[in-house]
């Protein structure tokens, strides 16, 4: 039964904001992109073990940078987007997209 | 990964640190990204907006989010072993279980361990409630595991028995020194023995005074009991001969505390009851003496002086305690100091006719009854535990009974009957595991509390612990357990009926008649163990409230009693003043919120010294059984001051104190049986003896109390004002006006102005004294009490469940009923009719349980009976009414049954 494989929605918004980070996403900026955007206070407990498991999917790539002083002498994990995770969140995106064809979701009530 | 290479050192000046705790949590974050996830909330915490706010905000912060990604790190992982992709799973159903027996046992845990965080409110109620069961049983199991089990601290216990001579259905009489000593002359079966006092001290010298336990012992005690000190020597023979020679060993303890582990401590003096004695040994740490039902810590060991050319045949005090040689049994030594004591009664028939020897083993002695209370408690939890069972398989089968789509689709790709039976095991081994683990950490908190409490009255019940055994014990309870409560569901569940499971009845319950026979038959049992524990529970109560409604003293609330020992004096002297007690009650009546004051030997409970005594209308008859009294050492004023009540005559004065013509009070008791139906006041009494210790007028007549405790009947007695220096207890008694405890400084403050080395042994008031001596009882009943409020909300839970599930499997007829007409009181009393058929079958069950625990449970009790009728009817009622309250939910959610619903669903 090895059909696609759809990304789930925290994997998703993980590995969005990988996409947007670019060469800056480690831990810090990958919980900050994704507060700021989705108002989602995530712990890294939750986080690292998704990127793991998008790293085994091959979705990912990490290495390790240098240690800062900030860091208390501990190195950054940084994440790079591959293209089988760049075809993923396409997927993703385009089935939303045909799903929604034809409608548009009411604004949200009490926004600007 | 470089990472771990020359870091940098941190610099950050007030950058938190991990705690170690912290860091051992971090554990549970693969080591892969700990140091990057570490990293970043360090660097978070650097650059948040922190820099304003102060130190411990940002602290609290830090600390809160480690926790936070440690819980989300865990929650995520299981989150995604369980959502793995499918492809990397077999279908459990599908491999045989013969092969791959591991793999399939992890597949089965894998299932479980799914069904548990599937179900969370199911599977919590399963382990609260195999915790309860599993947990009363760890804790009482490690009382009996350290009182029982545990080896008694003297090797080769066997050969260690006491004696003594029963009397008045007391088996544990001391002997007098005369007949210890023809004892000892004639008997050939002891490697070594010896008689012992314990008593308690005064310890005074450089420090406060202090009170402190003691034993006075012979040589062969010591080495009886196969003591050997740590430092110096035992008591040698010389010891005994020469009482000026004072010497005395100490325990590990004292060294330490009082005197400071002083390295020169052997050879040292210090004082004992006022007199220096020389410290010729330490005893080891675990040395323990012992004593009736308990194990004796003593502080001091002092030689025990025997004049050997001043004996007294009469005067019983001596404890002996021995090992015997290797090649005597017990019973040859039985027959030998038996036939020693034959021979005594022949040369002595005025004081040893009918006075036999008895020897017991010393482990019994030690143990007392605590073997069966123990045991008692054990069956208890084991009830409890049963209950615990019983609800659990019914949770079990009723939930399971809903998962007969489930094992159909199993058995339909090719699963076998034990492939399921294993499968639904390893369900309920895994709940038993955590239920076992979760009851053994209740245990460990309610063993805190049994070790707290002074009042089980149990040897050792201080050094209760967890160990090894008590692990093994639980884990073996729980692995029993959930094959106990697992067995019959699994086997019931396995049994699936294909066409029924995969068809239509699958979506709602697919249930067999002989499930809820099953269901049912485990409601009856927890209604007959639930009823025979309510019934214990209640009449317990009920004996607590008559050991400790009876006060017979007038407001013992407001009375003030304060302890002390006299240094003991020889002399046979009986009829004694005690002029410092007078001089310490004349200061302290003085006093204010004093209103009188008075002194005793013996405090009403706590037992006290008998005599035979003689009304002048009997003349001394060797022969007459005449009893004895308790005779009561007291000053004028006590009366007044404890709160007992003068019926006839007067309180002591001090003009009674004439030796020659001395005044004693008795009670009605005394008076009733000396001279029954005349006035007592003005009669003579005297000592039961050809040459009378006393003779006395009664100068009045006090209402009863209880001396010898609580629950034992009321003695007669007599109260005489002279303290004989046998008598070394003094209880000084004050009433009060307020509360007696603001006086306790200031009577200490008057002992001391007389003497500064005299220590109080106890004070107490006088409702301390009732609670003091209900203690064990009301410990008792507490446990038992608590037990039984467990089971009734198991039987509780469990009756509504199964109530519950009946109801559900039932929604179609019941629909079809109601469509047909039938009236909602109507549904409503089939379902409560149904729960109270149950109880009721329960209940005559649980009779017949009463009636084979009543002669158990009846040495448990005091003034009721154990099968007292208000109380079996009491609980009859009490269960009936649950049975209905249980079903009161299931049955108003049957009333509530949309007949229209029921049919559009077929």
């Amino acid at each position: 039964m090895t059909k696609r494989d759809y990304l789930g929605e925290f994997e998703q918004l993980v590995l969005l904001a990988v996409m947007r980070l670019g060469p800056e996403s480690y831990g810090v900026t990958i919980r900050e992109e994704i507060e700021v955007r989705s108002g989602r206070d995530v712990s890294l407990g939750a986080i690292y073990p998704t990127l793991d498991r998008l790293e085994q999917k091959g979705y990912v790539k990490s290495f390790t940078g240098e240690p800062t002083g900030e860091r208390g002498g501990r190195s950054k994990r940084h994440f790079v987007l591959q293209p089988p995770g760049e075809e993923a969140l396409r997927r993703s995106w385009e089935m939303l997209t045909s799903l929604w064809d034809g409608y548009e979701p009411e604004p949200q009530r009490g926004t600007k | 990964m470089t990472a771990a290479n020359g870091k940098p050192r941190h610099k950050g000046e007030n950058a938190p640190r991990l705690t170690r705790t912290q860091a051992w949590l971090l554990r549970t974050v693969p080591a892969a990204h700990r140091e990057h996830l570490v990293g970043d909330l360090l660097e978070e915490y650097q650059r948040r907006g922190f820099a304003s706010r102060n130190a411990r905000t940002k602290r609290r912060w830090f600390r809160r989010e480690i926790v936070r990604a440690i819980v989300a790190n865990l929650t995520t992982r299981a989150r995604h072993r369980l959502t793995r992709p499918r492809r990397r799973r077999k279908l459990p159903s599908t491999s045989n279980g013969r092969g791959n027996l591991m793999e399939s046992t992890i597949q089965d845990l894998r299932l479980a361990l799914r069904a548990f965080v599937r179900n969370p409110g199911v599977a919590a109620v399963i382990v609260v409630t195999l915790a309860l069961g599993i947990g009363a049983n760890t804790a009482i199991f490690s009382v009996l595991n350290t009182v029982l089990l545990k080896p008694l601290p003297f090797p080769e216990l066997d050969r260690l028995v006491t004696v003594w001579t029963p009397q008045q259905g007391y088996t544990r009489n001391p002997l007098c020194d005369a007949d210890w000593i023809d004892l000892r002359d004639g008997s050939k079966s002891f490697e070594y023995w010896g008689p012992y006092l314990p008593e308690s001290f005064n310890l005074s010298g450089d420090e406060v005074p202090e009170r402190v336990r003691g034993v006075s012992v012979t040589p062969g005690v010591l080495r009886a009991l196969g003591t050997v000190p740590s430092q110096g020597h035992l008591f040698t023979q010389s010891d005994m001969q020469d009482p000026s020679r004072g010497t005395v060993l100490v325990s590990e303890r004292l060294w330490k505390t009082r005197y400071a582990s002083d390295p020169d401590f052997v050879g040292r003096v210090i004082r004992i009851d006022g007199a220096g004695r020389t410290v010729i040994g330490i005893l080891p740490e675990d040395f323990r003496f012992p004593g009736r039902q308990s194990l004796r810590e003593p502080e001091v060991l002092l030689p025990l002086y025997l004049d050997e050319t001043d004996l007294e045949r009469g005067s019983y005090f001596l404890s002996v305690l021995g090992r015997l040689r290797e090649d005597v049994p017990i019973e040859a030594a039985r027959i030998e100091l038996g036939t020693i004591a034959a021979r005594l009664e022949e040369a002595y028939p005025e004081t040893n006719r009918d006075r036999i020897v008895e020897v017991f083993r010393l482990k019994d002695e030690v143990l007392g009854d605590s073997e069966s209370r123990v045991w008692t408690l054990l069956g208890i939890t084991g009830i409890v535990l049963l209950i615990a069972c019983t609800n659990v398989a019914s949770v079990l089968l009723a939930r399971n009974a809903a998962r007969g789509a489930e094992m159909a689709v199993r058995v339909s790709m090719g699963a076998g009957r034990g492939r399921l039976v294993r499968q639904l095991l390893t369900e309920s081994l895994v709940f038993s595991v955590v239920g076992g683990t979760a009851g053994l950490l209740l245990a460990w908190w309610g063993i805190g509390l049994l070790r707290g409490t002074t009042a089980a009255n149990l040897p050792r019940i201080a050094e209760v612990q967890i160990d090894m055994a008590v692990v093994l014990f639980t884990y073996g309870v729980a692995l029993l357990t959930g094959v106990l409560f697992g067995i019959l569901p699994a086997l019931t569940t396995s049994r699936t009926n294909l066409t029924v499971g995969l068809g239509r009845q699958s979506r709602t319950v697919a249930s067999t008649r002989s499930q809820s026979r099953f269901l049912g038959m485990l409601i009856v049992g927890q209604f007959a163990l639930t009823f025979v524990l309510a019934n214990a529970a209640g009449l317990l109560v009920r004996s607590l409230w008559n050991v400790t409604d009876s006060r017979e003293l007038h407001q013992p609330g407001k009375a003030l009693l304060a302890g002390y020992l006299t240094p003991r004096e020889e002399s046979d002297e009986i009829l004694t003043p005690d002029p410092f007690l007078d001089r310490l009650l004349e200061r302290l009546k003085d006093m204010p919120g004093v209103v009188s004051t008075g002194a005793t030997s013996r405090l009403p409970l706590l037992g006290g010294w008998t005599a035979g005594v003689l009304s002048d209308c009997q003349e001394y008859d060797s022969n007459a059984d005449r009893g004895y009294v308790n005779v009561i050492c007291a000053t004028p004023g006590y009366i007044d001051a404890i709160g007992m009540t003068i019926l006839q005559g007067r309180d002591l004065a001090n003009q009674d104190l004439d030796a020659g013509n001395p005044g004693v009070l008795v009670n009605r008791s005394l008076a009733s049986s000396l001279w029954s139906g005349e006035n007592p006041i003005g009669r003579r009494i005297r000592a039961n003896s050809p040459s009378p210790w006393f003779e006395a007028s009664v100068v009045g007549v006090v209402d009863d109390v209880k001396q010898e405790g609580l629950e034992r009947p009321v003695n007669a007695s007599m109260i005489i004002p002279f303290f004989p220096p046998f008598q070394a207890d003094r209880w000084v008694v004050l009433r009060t006006e307020g509360d007696p405890k603001t006086l306790v400084a200031g009577l200490r403050e008057q002992l001391a102005l007389l003497d500064p080395h005299l220590p109080l042994t106890r004070v107490l008031t006088g409702t301390e004294l009732y609670d003091l001596l209900a203690e064990d009882r009301r410990f008792t009943t507490r446990v038992i009490g608590l037990f039984a409020l467990v089971a009734l909300c198991l039987v509780t839970a469990g009756t509504y469940g199964v109530m519950a599930f009946l109801v559900r499997r039932r929604t179609h007829e019941l629909g079809i009923r109601a469509a047909l007409g039938a009236g909602q009181t109507a549904v409503m009393g089939m379902v409560i009719t149904k729960s109270l058929y149950l109880a009721g079958a329960g209940i005559l069950i649980g009779l017949l349980g009463a009636f084979l625990t009543s002669s158990v449970l009846g040495n448990l009790l005091f003034g009721v009976s154990p099968l007292d009728p208000m109380f079996l009817s009491g609980a009859t009622m009490f269960m009936l009414v649950l049975a209905t309250g249980a079903a009161a939910i299931p049955a108003i959610r049957a009333v509530r049954i949309d007949p229209v619903e029921v049919m559009r669903a077929d």
